[in-house]
């Protein structure tokens, strides 16, 4: 169902300002357990690794324990499902009702491979928008879209493919996922037609704890909340 | 309001009976206006001597059930209740610039400080702040005689310094830690170029946090390494918390704050809050940057100048990039270029987006941390053709090429970073329960719980790494590898645990990439020996084994340390 190592190489690549591909092949394939002969290289500030036969294969053991060798089953790779947005349909346009979708929503890379900021230090958000059990329109396009949760900025992120799928990125801190039917595949600054489904990033669920919870006696009203 | 503050008793085992400073460290009494209050809520009493005050809460109300809550354990601050005149005052750092086979004394002693106009009483390497900045060249191996003339034992760590084992610092496993008053010999050698830096590894949440830093500079042999640049700063970022009657307690057997570390809400560069330079216009400033502060990971803005990063902890990066910012977590370090074109001031700030749980709201927020004041007259050389070019590094993808064949391997070690909590009061385990079922943000900016936070400690709170194949946790794990060996360890920052949060992850004597983060590889690798483990991610470190001995693995985050976040693993020859 994902496709993350595509979309987010291609982001990251996208990040990564002034990046050009290069050739990493190796002069001389090193061994895991062959030690690493060091030389000066032509920058004397550069240490060349030269590499010998491999002996045997490597082998990392938990002292006093049992043999460590490679998991049989690695973890996985893909992102946690923790960020992930669900897509509820809302049952206004027939053919739409019984689908599902989810936003998967990951941290974008940075150049420092950590997490992407904003200059404003907002997280940068990869967005990959997958939906199953949808017909295509008749008419028009299934298009996805992203707004602030006031829904005063919307930001169209493109027309769903022919696998009901879309990609994008957003620096908002909270923010909607909605998926409408448009009558016309031409970009639109915000959307006309119907809502078929719509979401809520994680952070969305964060709201003022006064009158909630731990305190369920703190007036809302002191902290500007009705 | 009138707060008078006596001395703490002090409890902790570290005080030697014939520590010639416990005595002094015992004169009681002194009284400290506060202005205003920053605790509302909070039963604590005010005119109680030495005992805990809870950290400022900004206009967030007390979590009820807590108002007479504090810490199990008992408060610790040095010097506390002593005239700070008796302390020497701490000055600016000197550079010592050495050659292979030199020798130098480092001691490690209590000293004033003043921050903010303010007098305290703080820790100090050779009675400076930082400590003395280190330059070296490249190879060179030095002696360091250390004294340790603090209340309380110490070691001298030499962070991201491939050097001799026994000489790692690390208490009971590379050294006995240094008891007050006596002293250890180091011999420290630098295998690679960059910038390094050097702590204790004893209490980090107090010792660390109240100025025993200090950097290395690591001078390449070759002057063309780095681009050209008119000038270096060397600037460590550092935070600590204080309300008005000043420095807050810290545990005396047990470090508070073991959920989120300790957030400080003074900004500190260089140990102090007034960090500025002059430059002409058309200057390149290569700033070395180093994030020594318990907690805090930075997002470091110049304002509008033109920013590119050049290197990081043990290499610079395969080529240079530009960027808008620098985020760096505890114990990282970065190297960039700046170019101030314009003439006026560019403030260098920590520009975030801080979380109030109670508000369930993002809000921006900006600490100063300095100043550039760019003068209208230009720069004699202009640099400013060759700094909008970026470098490809040869040196470093040679180097790097001859490990991309261990890329895809599977992974040698799977860990998980979890935690578990006992005895904590049980508003904090709801309100935590509460929270966890909203949101947690990848990495945490500011201390979005400073009450929880604060009265949770290294009793009640287990930070862990767990081998996700033979669940053995922290310290259970004695992975053994040998020098050649290059490994593949996986990460993965679970999300569903009780309180998640990032990990800035520290390998000590070896270096390591960060080869993918959730399966996606990284476009442009460097050397690290520290790096971020976001929240809900899993990253992948490809460990080259080099340096024989036994070394440490442990989250950076100085009260997670504390609260048991580290394992130990051994290298052969």
């Amino acid at each position: 169902m994902r496709q993350w190592r595509e979309h987010q190489l291609t982001l990251a690549t996208v990040l990564s300002v002034g990046l050009t591909v290069v050739a990493a092949a190796p002069a001389v394939v090193p061994n895991a357990l062959a030690g690493p002969a060091e030389s000066p290289g032509p920058d004397s500030a550069v240490v060349v690794k030269t590499w010998g036969l491999p002996p045997v294969l490597p082998v990392f053991s938990c002292a006093g324990g049992p043999v460590l060798l490679a998991p049989t089953k690695p973890l996985a790779t893909e992102p946690s499902d923790y960020y992930a947005i669900e897509l509820v349909p809302t049952g206004r346009v027939p053919g739409t009702r019984l689908s599902s979708g989810v936003a998967y929503s990951t941290a974008a890379l940075s150049p420092f491979f950590g997490v992407a900021l904003t200059p404003t230090g907002e997280y940068l958000h990869n967005l990959e928008i997958q939906i199953e059990g949808l017909k295509a329109p008749r008419a028009g396009a299934y298009v996805a879209w992203i707004t602030d949760t006031e829904i005063s900025q919307i930001v169209r992120l493109g027309q769903l493919d022919e696998n009901f799928r879309a990609s994008g990125q957003t620096g908002w801190n909270k923010f909607l996922v909605v998926i409408t039917r448009e009558p016309s595949m031409e970009p639109k600054s915000a959307w006309e037609g119907p809502i078929i489904m719509r979401g809520m990033s994680r952070s969305g669920r964060m709201h003022t704890l006064a009158g909630h919870g731990p305190f369920q006696a703190e007036p809302c009203a002191k902290y500007g909340f009705r | 309001m009138i707060l008078v503050i006596a001395v703490t008793t002090f409890s902790a085992h570290w005080i030697e009976p014939s520590h010639p400073q416990k005595e002094s460290l015992r004169h009681p009494f002194e009284a400290v206006e506060v202005q205003g209050m920053q605790h509302e809520g909070h039963a604590m009493s005010p005119v109680e001597p030495g005992t805990w005050r809870m950290p400022p809460m900004g206009d967030m109300p007390m979590l009820p059930g807590l108002e007479m809550a504090i810490p199990p354990d008992e408060p610790y601050l040095p010097g506390l209740g002593i005239d700070p005149d008796m302390f020497p005052m701490a000055v600016p750092n000197e550079v010592l610039n050495l050659e292979d086979g030199d020798q130098i004394t480092l001691e490690a002693s209590l000293v004033r400080r003043e921050i903010n106009g303010k007098p305290y009483v703080m820790y100090g390497y050779n009675g400076q702040y930082p400590g003395p900045l280190i330059r070296a060249p490249q190879g060179a191996t030095i002696i360091v005689d250390f004294t340790n003339n603090i209340e309380m034992p110490t070691t001298v760590h030499w962070h991201g310094l491939r050097l001799a084992n026994p000489f790692d610092g690390v208490p009971d496993v590379t050294q006995p830690a240094v008891q007050p008053g006596e002293a250890f010999r180091y011999e420290v050698h630098f295998r690679d170029s960059g910038i390094y830096w050097y702590h204790p590894h004893v209490r980090e949440d107090i010792q660390q946090d109240l100025g025993l830093y200090g950097n290395m500079m690591v001078a390449p042999p070759n002057e063309n390494y780095y681009g050209p640049a008119h000038r270096e700063e060397v600037v460590i970022l550092d935070d600590i918390l204080m309300d008005d009657a000043g420095l807050m307690h810290f545990g005396a057997s047990t470090p508070t704050h073991a959920l989120m570390g300790r957030f400080g809400n003074i900004m500190l560069v260089n140990g102090a809050t007034d960090y500025s330079i002059d430059v002409k216009r058309g200057e390149v400033v290569r700033f070395f940057l180093t994030n020594v502060a318990n907690s805090r990971t930075f997002n470091v803005t110049f304002g509008n100048a033109k920013v590119k990063v050049i290197a990081s902890d043990v290499s610079k990066f395969e080529r240079e990039q530009w960027v808008q910012s620098v985020v760096i977590a505890p114990a990282e370090r970065y190297v960039v270029d700046v170019l101030f074109d314009q003439a006026g001031v560019i403030l260098i700030e920590n520009t975030i987006q801080a979380i109030d749980h109670f508000r369930g709201e993002f809000f921006p927020h900006v600490d100063l941390l300095g100043r550039v004041t760019v003068s209208e007259e230009r720069v004699a050389e202009d640099l400013s053709a060759r700094f909008g070019g970026l470098r490809e590094h040869d040196d470093v993808q040679t180097d790097i090429a001859a490990y991309r064949e261990f890329f895809g391997k599977a992974p040698d070690i799977e860990l998980e970073t979890t935690l578990r909590i006992r005895d904590l009061p049980l508003p904090i385990v709801l309100s935590m329960e509460f929270e966890k079922g909203l949101y947690v943000p990848p990495m945490e900016w500011n201390d979005t719980m400073p009450m929880m936070n604060w009265l949770s400690t290294g009793k009640q709170v287990t930070w862990i790494l767990r081998d996700r194949n033979t669940g053995a946790e922290n310290a259970d794990n004695h992975w053994s590898f040998s020098v050649g060996d290059v490994v593949k360890i996986r990460i993965f920052n679970d999300p569903e645990s009780i309180h998640p949060m990032n990990h800035p992850v520290h390998i000590h004597g070896q270096r390591f990439l960060v080869t993918e983060i959730d399966g996606v590889a990284n476009p442009n690798l460097v050397w690290k020996d520290t790096a971020i483990v976001p929240v809900g991610t899993t990253v992948d470190f490809l460990l080259d084994v080099t340096n024989p001995g036994d070394w440490m693995m442990h989250c950076h985050i100085s009260e997670h340390l504390q609260a048991g976040m580290m394992l130990q693993f051994h290298v052969d020859e």
